[in-house]
């Protein structure tokens, strides 16, 4: 059986809404308990999220894709893409 | 009403000393060189203005110019210029707003208006189609934005007005048009040294008419199509405000924290664009015309408020570790009214806290606390007690009490609301805008840290990213046209929206020369042709009109030089080049030595960042 970790996925820019997360706290995220060695994309679906491609995700300051491996502890944002002001 | 076909070509000179005006043509080389705008009105000042001249004397020039595109009907085009000597950095200024003035001067029949002198007293002008009225403005000296708008709308269709802080020369006041703002610089100090209250223009005096209506119609499709399909424009900006940036700048650790020693903070969803959305019930409040609608207005205790931009909640918001957006509301309109830059603004105050924190001043300011800011902000814009020291700037502050090392500048002027920590070619971009430490001379914190086409912490390329990103956008600028249609421009063509955004990532580390020439940034160049009925020849026009860009980037460069600009300007606060940052998991600085010189070179400049003759001559700018 896979090791499983702990990962930290926030949503912002009504994305939770569109998930329908009752009592969502910004600042806490969503807690995951997912197998270790998935990626964000098997994260993401499993959080309840049908069409990710549109959105931008964070993990440390850095933009990474739904490919990315998850690791233990990792806090990903997830955002709809924004400019400059 | 009277057509004028493609663009008027004339413009008004006013002389305040003498209470006299001149009605003078376009030079039509000028503006197809410039493409009018921004590159104009710096041209314009080129030929008048002598280097050294006193900002707030009366020898210094403000010129307005109205783009081409304006009053055709072209998307985000209500926008106009001014263009001075910035007396918060000694180098030129140019400010864009999207304000109804612009287009009432428009269509009052003029394509620039150039003031010097000084008037005796108080004064306002009034503008028509015949011309200028010098009025005595008695009754409005002293008045704040809002009221002084008031008066002077009852008389025309758009103005310009200054606040008290302009009045009092705060050097980093602004000018008002309807809710929007000429913020960076000082060109209200510049206005209030001339005792010029503000200026109104009729208006609905022409329409103008694009040249060759069929191909202006045919862009103008493409561009709303490009620009509702755009997940940003159409999206983001217009649920949000430019306030989405807040999660995605904390979320990409770009944020202003406490005056820049952090990148991002577990309270920064609070003054997001989602929170005040939701909690004040905001509405579209925007520039005319916009596709876009990024302005927005809301209801806090049932009174409307105009919701401030991500700027303002970043520099009076996080960088001072404030997360209460009903307060950043409140002071971003004590700002509006008072007329002063909010950037600036935040960046003094937060500049002032830590210079109390560390004993070098005596405030009750205090990180986290909004004790004493409104007090503080008045006393700002009628320069009283430590306002006044704190009304010359943050770097003018830091000469006088020391705590240089803080004073987050570039050439005097504030820094925006992103940390070049995460995102170092906009780190340069800083260094090098020829404002100061300006967000939108190449907007490349938007490639390296929101939309992740190019690594945010690698050196490589990232001189000539910069250097095309502010050629195209110093040409946009002189379209007049929203720079947030660039998005729309640049994501939206095939070739770029079916790029993996890994792939062009790639792309732009290894091979950017090939990856940025391969965007299609022709939209722009086709609806200036289309108005001006000249042919536009696929990919050579785009070339052209990048090429435009350049020497009107180049020109404003060699102006600032002729003021003493040079490489020692051309440098970041200590903080950025020394200071790592706790919420990075490797600490980062800005390696600035390692790009400068590669910059200088691809600009054309010498190694001490003057622009070479042999640059000069190639972009036809003469030499004087």
């Amino acid at each position: 059986m896979a090791q499983m970790i702990t990962v930290r996925i926030k949503f912002f820019s009504g994305i939770d809404k569109e998930l329908k997360l009752e009592n969502y706290d910004p600042s806490k995220g969503m807690s995951l308990s997912i197998p270790s060695g998935k990626r964000l994309k098997w994260a993401l679906k499993h959080a309840g999220l049908t069409d990710f491609s549109s959105y931008a995700y964070f993990r440390s300051g850095e933009r990474i894709s739904t490919w990315s491996k998850l690791k233990q502890g990792d806090e990903v944002s997830c955002l709809k893409p924004s400019g400059g002001g | 009403m009277q057509e004028v076909i493609g663009t008027n070509n004339r413009m008004l000179e006013i002389d305040l000393t003498a209470k006299k005006f001149q009605v003078t043509e376009v030079d039509k080389k000028d503006r197809d060189l410039y493409l009018g705008g921004k590159g104009l009105g710096l041209k314009l000042l080129y030929d008048r203005m002598e280097p050294g001249l006193d900002p707030l004397g009366p020898d210094n020039m403000i010129a307005f110019t109205m783009g081409i595109l304006m009053g055709t009907g072209a998307p985000c085009s209500g926008r106009f210029e001014a263009i001075t000597k910035s007396p918060l950095t000694g180098a030129m200024v140019t400010g864009t707003c999207g304000g109804p003035f612009g287009m009432a001067v428009k269509t009052s029949g003029w394509d620039a208006i150039i003031v010097k002198g000084k008037c005796s007293a108080p004064t306002y002008l009034y503008i028509d189609s015949k011309g200028v009225q010098f009025k005595p403005a008695k009754g409005i000296w002293g008045k704040d934005t809002e009221a002084a708008q008031a008066a002077l709308l009852k008389e025309g269709a758009g103005a310009i007005v200054i606040g008290p802080a302009g009045e009092n020369l705060v050097k980093y006041a602004n000018i008002a048009s309807g809710h929007r703002f000429l913020g960076r610089g000082g060109i209200g100090a510049v206005m209030g040294s001339k005792n010029l209250k503000g200026i109104v223009a009729r208006g609905n005096e022409f329409k103008i008419v694009p040249a060759n209506k069929k191909k202006f119609a045919k862009a103008n499709k493409r561009f709303f199509k490009f620009i509702n399909k755009n997940p940003i424009t159409s999206g983001s900006y217009r649920s949000f405000g430019t306030n989405a940036n807040v999660n995605l700048s904390n979320a990409s650790g770009i944020l202003p924290v406490r005056n820049f020693t952090g990148g991002s903070h577990g309270e920064a969803h609070k003054i997001s664009g989602e929170t005040m959305a939701e909690r004040f019930h905001t509405k579209y409040d925007t520039c005319k015309p916009c596709a876009i609608l990024c302005g927005h207005r809301g209801t806090i205790n049932g009174k409307e408020h105009h919701i401030p931009e991500y700027e303002t909640i970043g520099l009076m918001g996080s960088n001072l570790e404030i997360f209460d957006p009903a307060q950043i509301v409140e002071w971003n309109e004590l700002c509006s009214k008072y007329g002063m830059d909010t950037i600036s603004t935040g960046g003094t105050l937060a500049w002032a806290m830590e210079a109390t924190e560390k004993g070098l001043i005596k405030t009750n300011l205090k990180f986290g606390s909004p004790s004493g800011v409104s007090e503080m902000i008045r006393d700002i814009a009628y320069r009283k007690g430590m306002g006044n020291d704190l009304a010359e700037g943050s770097r003018a502050a830091s000469k006088k009490y020391g705590g240089e090392d803080f004073a987050i500048h570039v050439k005097g002027l504030e820094m925006a609301a992103y940390d070049p920590r995460g995102c170092v070619g906009h780190g340069l971009s800083y260094a090098t805008a020829n404002r100061g430490a300006c967000h939108l001379s190449s907007v490349l914190f938007s490639l390296e840290a929101y939309l992740g086409m190019a690594s945010p912490y690698a050196t490589r390329w990232k001189p000539f990213m910069v250097k095309f990103m502010e050629n195209v956008l110093s040409a946009v600028n002189s379209l007049h046209i929203c720079l947030f249609t660039a998005y729309a421009v640049f994501l939206e063509p095939p070739l770029i929206k079916l790029t993996p955004v890994p792939l062009i990532k790639q792309l732009n580390q290894n091979l950017s020369l090939v990856a940025l020439n391969l965007m299609d940034v022709s939209l722009w160049p086709e609806l200036w042709h289309a108005v001006l009925g000249k042919t536009y020849i696929p990919y050579l026009g785009m070339l052209k009109f990048i090429k435009a860009g350049e020497r009107v980037h180049v020109l404003e460069r060699y102006m600032n030089t002729r003021e003493g600009i040079s490489r020692k300007d051309d440098t970041l606060p200590r903080r950025f080049l020394t200071e790592g940052r706790k919420c990075d998991q490797k600490e980062h600085t800005v390696p600035l030595e390692k790009m400068l010189g590669k910059y200088y070179r691809l600009r054309g400049y010498d190694a001490n960042g003057i622009p070479k003759k042999r640059t000069l001559k190639r972009l036809n700018i003469a030499i004087q």
